[in-house]
């Protein structure tokens, strides 16, 4: 009787299934938008938008400087004065984070949690968590000038943001060089 | 002596309502219950639903594999969740596949809560989300000449791409040509991850008895209706017994 232990691993399998999507219904969420975000990047002033294509030398040097690269061949961005602000993704453990992060004079100014999706390490929404960002630049080996304090429960999420913020100086960098 | 018949007509007349209104269900836990003692036998714990509207109800919605052909190019949203035009992998999108279209040189993947701009050679060019303006979740992707449009629950929504802003059309409405999805050519389905199959008849009757494939809800629904044949037994017992005691006297 070979089959009577299938109805098990399929209704575990089944189970899992509807929890995981029951579960990413309950926790994706859009905390705030593109304007929004501008809008607390820029004040009253009006960036504008430009684009910059990832050329093949690009996204090689990029995986050198702070180890990696999204998959896109252009990245938008915003611009007013020496103020740029990025909007990037990168995935926690499997869902894409989506953060707004500005930089001013080659220094984080403002990271933002625009979108979660993950179903654990929402914390790093706070303040409590995003302001430690405020003022860190790009260190010559890649990494951020100063450590960051991690959350328990959180560690991949806070990953995420640490490498999306070493991207957008390193972005930065690009666009003001 | 003027109880008892009040009594017996009472609980004669609500066994009678609530039976009817149980009927249906005990024919469903009847039908489902026997089948289900049989499901080995008739080979249902190892036959693959393969309804799409059935695979969508358990959230699979892979099961169609909806895909759009462009100029003999076919996109497609496969069961890891990635598009692909053609047999080439291009990225993760959110949601189900809901338009596709080809401008400007590029093909645009709309799945519910992403916009893919692709290249002819499988490259993402760009994923336009929420977060960046695309007015989501999308139900549709079409065009109006030249220009992309969009559409949400809101209506249609003309995309500029360059610039990525999206603004509602002037009143009068034009013409918006829109692709009907269509079913993936044998050769590019075998060269993509196939839906995983999980789901069997077996499944589908035991959330049926149990009312669970209706969610929350259907399994509240079936402990009622649990409830409501227990009270049909007492009933039923209780006339038996009160029309016994009648005919002794």
């Amino acid at each position: 009787m070979p089959a009577r232990g299938k109805p098990g691993a399929l209704l575990r399998a089944a189970l899992a299934a509807i929890s995981l999507i029951a579960a990413f219904a309950v926790v994706a969420e859009d905390y705030i938008g593109r304007d929004e975000f501008l809008s607390l990047a820029f004040g009253d002033a009006s960036p504008e938008m430009h684009t910059l294509w990832l050329t093949r030398e690009t996204r090689a040097d990029a995986e050198a400087a702070v180890g990696w690269i999204p998959p896109a061949l252009r990245l938008r961005y915003w611009r007013s004065g020496e103020r740029t602000a990025w909007i990037l993704e990168d995935i926690g453990k499997e869902k894409p984070i989506t953060l707004g992060i500005a930089v001013a004079g080659n220094r984080i100014e403002r990271v933002e949690v625009m979108a979660f999706r993950e179903s654990r390490g929402w914390e790093i929404r706070y303040p409590f968590f995003t302001s430690q960002f405020s003022g860190l630049s790009l260190a010559s080996d890649g990494y951020l000038s100063d450590s960051i304090d991690g959350i328990t429960g959180a560690t991949l999420s806070v990953r995420a943001v640490e490498r999306v913020a070493r991207l957008a100086l390193w972005l930065d960098a690009q666009v003001e060089g | 002596m003027r109880r008892r018949p009040r009594l017996v007509n009472l609980l004669w007349r609500w066994h009678r309502r609530l039976g009817l209104l149980a009927a249906l269900f005990v024919l469903v836990l009847a039908v489902t219950g026997v089948v289900l003692n049989h499901s080995s036998g008739l080979g249902l714990d190892r036959r693959f639903v393969d309804w799409p509207w059935l695979n969508s109800v358990y959230g699979d919605a892979s099961g169609d594999l909806a895909a759009f052909e462009l100029e003999g190019r076919w996109v497609s949203r496969a069961a890891n969740g990635l598009v692909y035009l053609d047999g080439l992998e291009v990225a993760p999108c959110s949601g189900t596949l809901v338009g596709a279209v080809q401008h400007a040189g590029m093909f645009l993947a709309g799945c519910e809560q992403e916009l893919l701009l692709i290249a002819p050679g499988g490259e993402l060019i760009e994923a336009v989300t929420a977060s960046t303006g695309l007015p989501s979740p999308l139900s549709g992707v079409g065009l109006v000449g030249d220009v992309v449009v969009l559409r949400n629950a809101e209506g249609w929504w003309l995309a500029d791409l360059e610039v990525l802003e999206f603004r509602a059309p002037a009143p009068g409405g034009s013409l918006i040509s829109q692709l009907a999805p269509d079913r993936l050519p044998e050769s590019i389905r075998n060269a993509i991850p196939a839906r995983e199959q999980w789901l069997n008849w077996e499944r589908v009757l035991l959330d049926l008895h149990s009312g669970r494939i209706a969610g929350r809800v259907g399994v509240l629904w079936m402990d009622f209706i649990g409830v409501l044949l227990g009270g049909l037994a007492m009933s039923g017992i209780a006339m038996w017994w009160l029309h016994r005691r009648r005919g002794r006297r």
